[in-house]
């Protein structure tokens, strides 16, 4: 395998893995770092890589390990941050850009008050497409869990967004 | 799709039991411009996650024989470092440690103290003093090493923060 080959393979999913990288570690430029190691370590990998079957699946799984362990590492750094996987409030979020809109901020609010988990598989689900099956070969999660943080997360969220409309 | 058909996909999504294809013909439905009353409620939500799931990668992510050798540089400069590091902690502990015993546990004021007394002292003299000083010198060696013990035990809190840092 080539390393323009690599690329290429990753390339119709890379964005996904920027999103999800930028999901958990809350700072563009980390993201883009982490989606940068990770061609490396595949490229490192390309053996194992090339046997893989479902690769979108695997580079997310990766992605989130380095991600999480990005995060871990800034704790050590910083010593603030108490909530490692999402990313809190008044951090530098993937959302920032729609967060100045209010309604687009308010929706923003809510989904940081659900648990990790339920954020996870909203982002994974909500945001991009997954199937089931998808999530929880990239979550480690059960087809069960999902389905029911997912429930859980929608029933916050509707009753979040009927409350604050009523606001 | 009329309202009713929006109200049944609406209730199944809440509940998460939407297929994808149905979640992407409500995520069309509010893009539209032909919301009912009833659901402009909830377009933020779908608005929210079609926003989120547009953002990409700006920098440019490649793959090339200069950016691997960089990395691998930055990599095997911190393998390199890091068993130094682990040995340069064991040896400042080890010191550390040798420094409190050798100001805390003063061998030398024992020996000088009671070793000199006791070479005064014959057979016929008198074994119960000789034990007696044997008795003091011991309650003194042994109050010394409940000291050092608890100095090494309070300092050794910052050196094993250090030695996680490190590991």
């Amino acid at each position: 395998m080539q390393m323009n080959e690599l690329v290429h393979i990753i390339t119709p999913f890379q964005n996904k893995l920027f999103r999800y990288a930028f999901r958990i570690v809350g700072d563009r430029m980390e993201a883009e770092d982490v989606i940068q190691e990770l061609l490396i370590k595949i490229w490192k990998k390309k053996d194992q890589f090339i046997q893989i079957d479902n690769k979108e699946a695997w580079c997310m799984t990766l992605t989130r390990n380095m991600s999480i362990d990005k995060t871990r590492k800034k704790k050590y750094r910083t010593q603030n941050i108490d909530d490692f996987h999402f990313i809190k409030d008044n951090a530098a979020s993937p959302y920032q850009s729609v967060e100045s809109k209010d309604n687009l901020g308010r929706i923003e609010t809510i989904i940081n008050g659900l648990s990790d988990k339920q954020k996870t598989v909203v982002h994974l689900r909500d945001v991009e497409g997954y199937s089931y099956k998808e999530i929880s070969e990239i979550s480690g999660f059960t087809v069960d869990q999902i389905k029911v943080y997912l429930h859980r997360a929608r029933v916050l969220l509707r009753k979040q967004i009927n409350r604050s409309d009523y606001e | 799709m009329n309202k009713s058909q929006i109200d049944t996909l609406l209730q199944k999504y809440w509940d998460a039991e939407t297929t994808l294809e149905e979640e992407t013909i409500l995520g069309s439905y509010f893009q539209s411009h032909d919301i009912d009353e009833s659901h402009v409620a909830y377009t933020d939500l779908f608005q929210y996650y079609d926003q989120i799931g547009s953002q990409s990668l700006t920098a440019d992510i490649s793959l090339s024989p200069e950016i691997i050798a960089d990395h691998e540089k930055q990599t095997s400069l911190i393998v390199r470092f890091r068993p130094l590091l682990k040995y340069a902690a064991a040896l400042a502990f080890l010191f550390y440690a040798y420094s409190i015993c050798m100001n805390e546990f003063s061998i030398g004021e024992a020996d000088t103290l009671y070793a000199g007394k006791y070479t005064e002292l014959t057979e016929e003299d008198d074994a119960e003093e000789a034990l007696q000083i044997t008795m003091e010198a011991l309650s003194f060696l042994t109050a010394k090493i409940n000291k050092t013990e608890k100095t090494i035990t309070n300092n050794f809190i910052p050196i094993r923060k250090a030695i996680n840092v490190i590991n």
